[in-house]
């Protein structure tokens, strides 16, 4: 303690001379930002990999070479001496299915990771405060009314928000502002929804509806094609900028309400912000591939095994990482067997076993 | 002046019993206020009121000249470092990061830490011996270190006041006295300290001011002889104590009688 | 005020005691002989009452159950599939419940919207208890609810309409319980007829040369594999499934429209479930290189109104519908308005155009 003398006027120094010490020093702050920006590089590179592996497998025989070549003249804007039919094939079925892939990965992970920050729980998933069980009323309705597909998307949007809405009101209607009160609500809400589903599946017809109403809760990206993606990528785009913006206030959220207002967070306005972008997020995914299970779950975790649970760092990795497991999952579900397998069950077999490895991984942590 | 605290008064809403009631002091820089009382007379309370997160229901409480009701979350963050009793965060961060979310009420929405933050971080962690812990996760440090770890916190947003809330109460009989001497070193450099304690001892040794805080709301306020008396210590603490001179430490202790 | 007590008691007593007499007494007289109204037999010459006595007959329904049916005068269905037996059969005015049922249905028997309902797809136990029908007609993929409804001592048949052979089967087995045989052989032999047409007009086509197809489902990525009924029914009219192949435990196995994409079938067939149109796929400019597309041959089956493709007489139609659009020179529209218009007046006793039923 002897050389603490005048930590005030030593930290209000000039930091040139500082700076000189700290470079001396291990500097880890740096180090770390050092390693992450090559971390999130590999990813990207693992992402872009990813996408061109993907293009290039399915049942349509399209030779390895053909596939890639057809990629790269598209991104040139080269003319190919192919097929048109082979074309569509890669470009037309193929690319909006991967890309919708990673970018519903990425989403769900992005948003999975904010809410177990900002509810300082991570056994959170994104659709806990109701996202999903709303959406996917939403889309029930609409499948009832017998509208489109694009009514359908824009009805599970909507009930997706509209239940976290009703979600996050039941608190304020209790004057209260603790985080429990609100998991509670969820469950509520999304007890409610699960209710109003069910109700909605007795009534529906039983050849037509209600078919389209379980295909479409078992989630897939199968038949999502660049129309409904461009949909909802703006909205998407929106609140991930945003929460990667946040990225450091979603740490101090993750203190706790009373330390982080002490530190200076306005902490209702922060917590409404990223619950309004990670819900948007999760609602705007669910409403094009239909709810899919463990990936904003998991994907956090991993992320935070791998660059840490600082979420300027976590959020890039989790949104590259979840992006490129949804990607596998998807990829390996259109070309294992005859019959495509649906993407819940994949997420599953591979997210559960994989979530107890990571709770025995890092079983000291927790207890 | 720091602090200028009229006439508050206070109850949890929905509950009769007031907290604290008629209380008042001012804080000048440099100046120490310990706030002595028994376990759940409301000391935190009234901490927690002091950097706005409650509202007294009566009084005013002016931080720099300006009243606290009419200051954002940041403007009071700017001059108040708090130090918390215990802090059990669920993520893993690293000492460095976790020092640097004390920056918070500097930066706007969207921005976070520069580079210059990160360098008065380190000069920070080390002055306080821990830079070899910058880049551990701050919840396996030991207690003393995490105590450390928050006191870097509460001041690398260079703020005026700081708040310790039970600094001493979860670190072994060595830490508690580096702990107190910290504090006292810190009110040297002008930073105005409020904590509060529930051990006499403690505020003897700090000196300054000293407020008492006793169930039903009492609320007493003056220099350490003057307020630390028996009686006084013996009616919050409803147990027999004693203060003695000590000439070779050259202090008055406070100490109970044989059990 | 004990007296009251005991004359209460004795009252209510005696009523349930009735009640007993009466529901033990109500249903057909248990071991009755087989009796058909049809067979003379010396045991009817020596019993008088035997036109008092209700008939019984015994049957093995589909799920291989022997169910003992008495006289029936009221039918009771739950299940939308189960509806078309009934309504086919010309059975409507015994209908004394329905579930799930269409605007179609509702032209043949203007009366169902005023029906009861005992269950959707599962019958409700207390009110099918309740409504205690002659005949209860329900679906093989039941199978937690068999128990409770036999312990009610409800004499039901169970119908497992999967193939064209089973469809007509059904028909035959409800005709048995109710005493109509005549009209479900007057089915059959219109139902093969109808699908003879088809057969009759493609006989002589070798199979090489028949053109391929696939029907899609709910999704574009669902296809009806072979084991379904509306493979059946397409085959029948000519055309060689591409996706007969996949042997899938579900209806409608989800293959991926990359796979249709390789199979490139000739024709494309669209299900009635399914959620686009095959105007939708017609302009698709990713589809625009599939062999079906180019040449224009992608089609929803028929009709808004009444679904050729669910299990049911109206598949006879789909396969004659199929034929002609697999074979547009073989079978003109004209004979497939004359055809349909014939149908609909022989099984539903309905006046009405092919042009109304997609409307």
């Amino acid at each position: 303690m002897k050389k603490a003398i005048s930590m005030k006027k030593a930290i209000s120094m000039k930091k040139a001379i500082n700076m000189k010490k700290v470079q001396a020093l291990k500097s880890p702050g740096f180090a770390k930002s050092g390693k992450a920006l090559p971390f999130n590089l590999i990813l990207i590179a693992a992402v872009c990999l990813g996408i061109f592996l993907a293009l290039c497998v399915g049942k349509y025989p399209v030779s390895f070479s053909a596939s890639l070549k057809i990629v790269f003249y598209n991104i040139l804007g080269w003319q190919g001496d192919w097929d048109t039919m082979t074309e569509n094939v890669v470009m037309g079925l193929r690319l909006p299915r991967v890309l919708s892939a990673v970018v519903i990965g990425a989403s769900l992970s992005i948003s999975g990771a904010t809410y177990q920050g900002v509810f300082r729980n991570p056994l959170v998933s994104p659709d806990f405060l109701g996202v999903s069980a709303g959406a996917c009323v939403g889309a029930a309705i609409a499948i009832l009314l017998g509208f489109h597909s694009l009514a359908i998307q824009a009805f599970a949007l909507a009930g997706g928000i509209l239940a976290v809405a009703l979600t996050t009101l039941l608190p304020r209607l209790l004057r209260s502002r603790s985080a429990i009160v609100l998991v509670l609500s969820g469950v509520i809400v999304g007890g409610a929804m699960g209710s109003i589903m069910g109700l909605l599946k007795y009534i529906a017809d039983p050849t037509t509806q209600l078919p389209a109403i379980t295909y479409w809760q078992m989630g897939s990206v199968a038949n999502i094609n660049f129309r409904s993606l461009a949909y909802v990528l703006a909205p998407m785009a929106v609140s991930m900028t945003v929460l990667l913006g946040l990225a450091w206030w979603i740490n101090i959220l993750s203190l706790g309400e009373k330390d982080a207002q002490a530190l200076g967070a306005n902490v209702a306005q922060l917590r409404g912000v990223t619950i309004l972008c990670a819900t948007v997020l999760t609602a705007s995914s669910v409403s094009i591939s239909g709810t899919i299970g463990w990936v904003g779950l998991v994907i956090p975790h991993l992320g935070r095994m791998l660059v840490g649970p600082d979420n300027r760092r976590l959020l890039p990795a989790s949104a590259l990482l979840g992006g490129l497991f949804l990607l596998f999952a998807d990829t390996l579900g259109r070309t294992i067997a005859k019959t495509e397998l649906p993407l819940s069950i994949i997420t599953g077999l591979i997210g559960a076993p994989f979530y107890a490895w990571l709770l025995y991984k890092n079983h000291t942590r927790l207890s | 002046m720091i602090y200028q605290v009229e006439n508050i008064s206070f109850a949890y809403p929905g509950s009769s019993r007031t907290i604290y009631r008629n209380c008042s002091f001012e804080l000048k820089e440099g100046e120490i206020l310990s706030i002595l009382g028994p376990n759940g007379a409301g000391k935190s309370t009234l901490l927690n009121s002091l950097i706005g997160i409650l509202k007294p229901q009566k009084g005013n409480i002016f931080l720099a000249g300006r009243n606290i009701r009419s200051l954002t979350e940041k403007e009071i963050a700017r001059q108040i470092g708090y130090v918390q009793q215990s802090h059990n965060p669920v993520f893993a961060y690293t000492v460095l990061d976790f020092v640097l979310m004390g920056c918070a009420s500097t930066k706007n929405l969207f921005s976070r830490p520069a580079k210059e933050d990160h360098a008065r971080a380190l000069h920070i962690l080390e002055m306080f011996h821990i830079v070899h812990l910058a880049d551990k996760p701050y919840i396996y440090l030991s207690g003393g270190e995490q105590q450390q770890a928050m006191i870097a916190r509460a001041v690398i947003h260079q703020p005026k006041v700081l708040l310790f809330d039970e600094p001493t109460s979860h670190l072994d009989y060595g830490r508690q006295m580096i702990t107190l001497r910290m504090i006292k070193k810190l009110a040297a450099e002008g930073y105005a300290v409020i904590l509060t304690t529930h051990n006499p001892d403690h505020v003897l040794l700090l000196g300054g001011k000293v407020a008492t805080m006793e169930y039903e709301g009492h609320f007493s306020i003056g220099g350490a002889g003057d307020i630390i008396t028996e009686p006084r210590l013996a009616g919050i603490y409803q147990a027999q104590l004693h203060l003695l001179d000590i000439e070779e430490l050259d202090r008055t202790a406070c100490v109970p009688p044989k059990l | 005020m004990k007296k009251i007590i005991i004359d209460l008691f004795s009252i209510i007593l005696a009523i349930s005691l009735a009640a007993c007499g009466s529901s033990t007494s109500a249903p057909p007289a248990p071991p009755a002989p087989p009796a058909s109204p049809v067979a003379t037999e010396p045991a009817a010459a020596t019993e008088p009452a035997a036109p008092q006595q209700p008939k019984a007959v015994t049957i093995t329904d589909q799920a291989g159950r022997t169910v003992e049916v008495g006289d029936v005068e009221t039918i009771s269905v739950c299940w939308y599939m189960a509806n078309d037996f009934v309504l086919a059969m010309g059975l409507g005015d015994k209908l004394a419940s329905i579930g799930p049922h269409d605007d179609f249905q509702i032209m043949v028997l203007p009366g169902i919207p005023n029906l009861q309902t005992v269950g959707r797809g599962r019958p409700d136990m207390e009110k099918l208890a309740a409504l205690n029908p002659d005949l209860f007609i329900h679906t093989v993929a039941d199978k937690e609810n068999i128990d409770a409804i036999e312990r009610l001592g409800i004499p039901m048949i169970q119908i497992d309409p999967e193939d064209i052979d089973a469809t007509l089967e059904a028909y035959h087995l409800v005709g048995k319980a109710t005493g109509n045989e005549g009209r479900a052989i007057m089915l059959e032999e219109y139902y093969r007829n109808t699908v003879k047409i088809a057969t009759d007009r493609i006989g002589n086509i070798p199979e090489d040369q028949r053109p391929t197809f696939v029907l899609l489902g709910g999704e574009k990525g669902k296809v009806a594999d072979g084991s379904m009924m509306q493979s059946e029914m397409i085959i029948n009219g000519g055309g060689i499934n591409k996706a007969a192949s996949i042997a899938a435990e579900e209806f409608w196995p989800e293959v991926g429209v990359e796979q249709v994409f390789e199979w490139n079938p000739d024709v494309i067939f669209i299900s009635r479930q399914a959620k686009y149109t095959a105007e939708e796929i017609l302009q698709d400019p990713v589809w625009a290189d599939l062999a079906a597309v180019k040449n224009g041959r992608v089609y929803e089956l028929p009709s808004k109104l009444h679904n050729w493709e669910n299990p049911g007489m109206a598949t006879c139609l789909g396969t004659v519908w199929s034929m002609m659009k697999l074979y547009p020179e073989q079978y003109s529209e004209e004979e497939m308005d004359k055809l349909a218009s014939d149908f609909y007046k022989t099984v539903y006793n309905l006046d009405i155009e092919r042009s109304a039923l997609d409307k």
